[in-house]
């Protein structure tokens, strides 16, 4: 029998640094784990946030790994808990986290090649912890390019962090709208879907790595016009949203065929989640 | 933090559900301590039209006054909450709506029904046709436990969780064999939200329904395996509109 | 590991060395229904039992724990433990291998801890039956146990064979040496017969040799339809099984106290909010699809992750359906299906 180590449904606690909002739905959080060592994770890997007294659910992690034991979230409010967040939550408070859990995304894979994102809507959020780690180190991938839907402007949320790394040009952007106008945007836009970019974007399908996050939806466009591309299935990855109760392979609700999101996933490469019926 | 504004409302009921929250003896100081009970139907007699942050409202729309009340409540509460099955589904009252509603009158009140008329007495209906509900607290009357529950939640600022199952997972969690197939009785458990914890399966009565059709309403395919297992078809309807009448009319299943 | 055979009335023996290591629990029979409960001597134990309404599993996963509770601001805190020991008597070979099937689930990444920890505290002690008309361990290979328990006691008429299952069993046996003996070859004799007694006694089974298979050319079957249509999906037929361990985790905060409980209630996969994510996507937003997955999870999901079916024939979901659906026929059928 495996040793019965820690209880894995206790949190552990930490502490609000800072909240900024992003949009009308969306605020940043900014954390600190206490206690238990060093808090370090894989972009992509995600944690279950507890509200005492109200709730748990879980996020990405949407802050590349750093040393200081901080780390964001980027938050949506939707519902229960997170509309809790949102009203309630003041710097200092203190929370409960569980994790890192589950599979990050491959950024050692991603090293000498260009890298390619999509992302819809909230989706930007746990991409952004590898966008961020990767810009650490600039250098170590080709051509960074980020394809960014979003409904409507006020929903593009790290406007001014976009703003900056296209500015700088460290990374192109791409961002569609369904409705409204990007005025003086220094990243080409246009309306429609995220998807739309693919055949017009550069990148060596040869030597790129492709990552999306979106809705469920997304996942079939975009696949496709990564295949018409170029794009072989081992150079995709994306990261499935299924409910979550227990973040650790027991509750079952996240389970697709005999994987759990929770434990194989969030992040799965392509060629494993068309495996997996129900999947995409 | 000043305490929040609650109201009770009963409008055509029972009243069963604001005796409830009466006969919450232990808590009553608590409650009234932690939240201002500016109106209470059944138990403050003076009238208050500020705003509330939370309406609990009880019974259905029956005539004209009620939806008077209902409308302004609405309009005067941050959070409504459907207080019992008839608030929430339409209960005992909407039963009704399994019989032609003019020939009811009359059978009830002889060929005089013209003061009726004069109030505006109408279908008996749940209150989510009139307005939009926030809440939904089920039950006939509603359970204590969760009325706290609510109650706690609300002062944490939230409303609460409950899960919601059918009614056989409490049943099967208190290991009573099945009243379908062991007695061949018909058991409203299957379709019926969770949360009395089985009361009536555990003493060998089976479910009449009380709290209401879970979320997923299937009546005409669910209806008819009961007939599969040698029930009549009729019998087991007229067994499951009693509480949820109303939900049927939605699901398509009126007159069948 | 050690056999020994002894009169029947060393169960009262056993039973009263097991109630000094801890409370005991039992198969109880209470109008139509059985249940484990506590047993203040062997007599409140019905030893020929069919099935229990509920599996063991309420022992070591019980229907509503709370996992934590949150004091005041930014405390909380697990439940305290609770040390005393249990001893389960008279478990059938299908509830052992549940059960074992169960602690490999557990035990798999994360281990559960609150879990297994229940589960290492209990002395299990196994019960030789007689399968009816909804049993159909033996074509999922439970009808006998080789482990997951201490003791296994198999009732032959006026003998009973016990036989150590673990270093603890054994010590509990070699206890009783002096009312036990080495088994006779009489005893051998006995309980080949009583082997094929049971053996023949099977009226319902189930070839599952190239399930996995079959399902995966299923996938779009009629059956699920129809299945879809006649199920209530009640639950009744995951709360009752002894491998499905599906929860849903809520807080209940308190009013008289002020604190919260975090809990964690049984839950099945053939409930509409099961998978349901924000945005209201709905993973198996039809019956059909939901139904589908559980005999999905049962013997493919399973098979591929853990290397065998979870279900283990105790015939529970059929005798608690009330739609009156069962396992065996609808695989029956889908085999049917393929063999045409
Ligand atoms: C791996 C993972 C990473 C995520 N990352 C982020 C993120 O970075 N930012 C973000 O804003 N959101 C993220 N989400 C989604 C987020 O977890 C849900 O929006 C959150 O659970 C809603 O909680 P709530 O109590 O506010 O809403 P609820 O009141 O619980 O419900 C709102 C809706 O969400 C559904 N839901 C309930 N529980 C869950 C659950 N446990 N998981 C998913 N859906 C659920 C309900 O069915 C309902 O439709 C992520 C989800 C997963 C699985
Ligand atoms: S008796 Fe009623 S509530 Fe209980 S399991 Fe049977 S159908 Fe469900
Ligand atoms: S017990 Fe029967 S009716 Fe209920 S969910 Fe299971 S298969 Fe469906
Ligand atoms: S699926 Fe049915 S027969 Fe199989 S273990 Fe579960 S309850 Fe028993
Ligand atoms: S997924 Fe369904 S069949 Fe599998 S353990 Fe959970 S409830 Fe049971
Ligand atoms: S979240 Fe519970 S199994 Fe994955």
């Amino acid at each position: 029998m495996t040793r019965i180590s820690d209880n894995p449904y206790v949190p552990r606690k930490a502490v609000l640094l800072s909240r900024k909002e992003l949009s009308p739905t969306c605020t940043l959080y900014r954390f600190r784990g206490e206690g238990r060592g060093p808090f370090s994770f894989t972009p992509g890997q995600f944690l279950l946030l507890t509200v005492p007294g109200v709730g748990e659910a879980p996020f990405s992690i949407s802050s590349a790994p750093s040393e200081d034991g901080t780390f964001e979230f980027c938050i949506k409010r939707v519902g229960r808990v997170t509309d809790h967040l949102h009203r309630s939550a003041r710097e200092g408070d203190v929370f409960g986290i569980r994790g890192p859990y589950g599979r990050g995304f491959p950024v050692e894979e991603m090293k000498g090649k260009d890298v390619l994102f999509i992302a819809g809507g909230i989706g930007y959020a746990p991409l952004r912890s590898v966008l961020l780690h990767l810009l650490k180190e600039r250098e170590s991938v080709g051509q960074i390019s980020f394809l960014y839907g979003v409904n409507t402007p006020v929903e593009l949320i790290f406007r001014d962090e976009v703003r900056e790394q296209a500015e700088a040009g460290t990374v192109h952007y791409w961002i569609s709208l369904m409705e409204g106008d990007l005025d003086d945007f220094p990243a080409p836009w246009s309306r429609g879907l995220v998807t739309d970019f693919i055949p017009r974007v550069p990148a060596d399908p040869e030597n790129a790595i492709a990552l999306l996050v979106g809705p469920p939806v997304m996942y079939r466009t975009a696949v496709e016009k990564l295949f018409e591309k170029g794009f072989r299935e081992e150079n995709i990855f994306l990261s499935l949203e299924r409910r979550m109760e227990c973040g650790i392979g027991k509750c079952g609700h996240c389970a697709i065929g005999y994987r759990y999101t929770c434990v194989h996933g969030p992040v799965f490469p392509y060629f494993e989640a068309i495996t997996l019926t129900e999947a995409i | 933090m000043s305490k929040p504004k609650v109201g009770f409302f009963g409008l055509t009921s029972c009243a069963g559900d604001q005796l409830m929250v009466l006969n919450c003896e232990d808590e009553l100081l608590k409650i009234a301590g932690e939240f201002e009970i500016c109106e209470f139907t059944m138990a403050i007699s003076g009238h208050y039209d500020g705003n509330l942050d939370v309406a609990f409202v009880e019974g259905i729309v029956a005539h004209e006054k009620d939806l008077k009340t209902l409308e302004d409540v609405r309009k005067r509460s941050k959070i409504l909450v459907a207080f019992g099955t008839c608030a929430a589904y339409g209960g005992l009252p909407s039963m009704e709506g399994k019989f032609d509603f003019n020939a009811s009158l009359k059978k009830v009140y002889g060929e005089e029904t013209d003061f009726l008329k004069k109030l505006g007495t109408r279908r008996a209906s749940p209150i989510d046709r009139f307005v939009k509900v926030d809440f939904v607290l089920p039950g006939c009357p509603v359970e204590r436990d969760e009325f706290l529950i609510t109650l706690a939640s609300l002062r944490k600022g939230t409303l609460p969780e409950f899960f919601r199952r059918p009614l056989c997972c409490e049943c099967k969690e208190k290991e009573n064999v099945c009243l379908i197939t062991e007695e061949g009785e018909v058991c409203c458990g299957p379709l019926t939200n969770s949360g009395c914890g089985a009361r009536c399966p555990s003493l060998g009565s089976p479910c009449a329904g009380c709290r209401g059709p879970l979320e997923e309403i299937h009546f005409d395919a669910k209806a008819k395996v009961y007939e599969t297992m040698g029930m009549p078809l009729e019998k087991v309807v007229e067994k499951m509109k009693n509480f949820s009448a109303p939900a049927w009319v939605v699901s398509g299943m009126e007159g069948k | 590991m050690l056999v020994r055979s002894a009169p029947p009335e060393i169960l009262e023996t056993l039973f009263s060395r097991l109630s000094g290591t801890g409370k005991v629990y039992g198969p109880v029979r209470q109008g139509k229904a059985v249940r484990f409960l506590p047993l203040s001597s062997i007599s409140d134990a019905e030893l020929s039992y069919q099935r229990t309404v509920l599996p063991p599993k309420k022992f070591f996963l019980p229907p509503g724990e709370t996992l934590l509770t949150f004091a005041g601001r930014g405390e909380w805190r697990v439940p305290d433990e609770e040390d005393e020991r249990i001893v389960l008597f008279g478990l059938h070979p299908c509830d052992l291998h549940g059960i074992e099937i169960l602690t490999v689930f557990m035990s798999d990444a994360v281990p559960d801890s609150p879990f297994l920890r229940r589960r290492e505290k209990a002395f299990i002690v196994g019960l030789s039956c007689l399968p009816d008309d909804k049993c159909f361990c033996r074509s999922m290979g439970c009808q006998t146990s080789e482990k997951g328990f201490d003791i296994f006691i198999t009732l032959l008429g006026d003998r009973v064979l016990l036989r150590a299952g673990s270093p603890e069993g054994y010590r509990l046996l070699r206890m009783l040496d002096g009312e036990a003996r080495e088994p006779s070859r009489e005893d051998r004799e006995r309980l080949l017969n009583f082997h094929r007694l049971r053996n023949e006694s099977f009226t319902l089974s189930l070839d599952i040799t190239d399930l996995p298979e079959v399902l995966d050319l299923e996938e779009e079957s009629q059956v699920w339809e129809e299945l879809g249509n006649r199920c209530f999906t009640c639950g009744n037929c995951s709360i009752v099984c002894p491998t499905c361990s599906c929860f849903n985790v809520v807080d209940i905060p308190s009013f008289a106290s002020g604190e919260t409980k975090r809990v964690r209630t049984w839950d099945s996969c053939l409930f509409r909010s099961y998978a349901l994510v924000a945005g209201g996507h709905n993973f198996r937003e039809k019956r059909a699809q939901r139904v589908k997955n559980r005999y999905y999870h049962k013997q493919k999901g399973f098979v591929e992750g853990f290397g065998k079916p979870s279900c283990v024939g105790c015939g529970r979901c059929i005798s608690s359906c009330p739609a009156g659906i069962d396992v065996v026929s609808v695989f029956k059928r889908l085999t049917e299906a393929y063999a045409k």
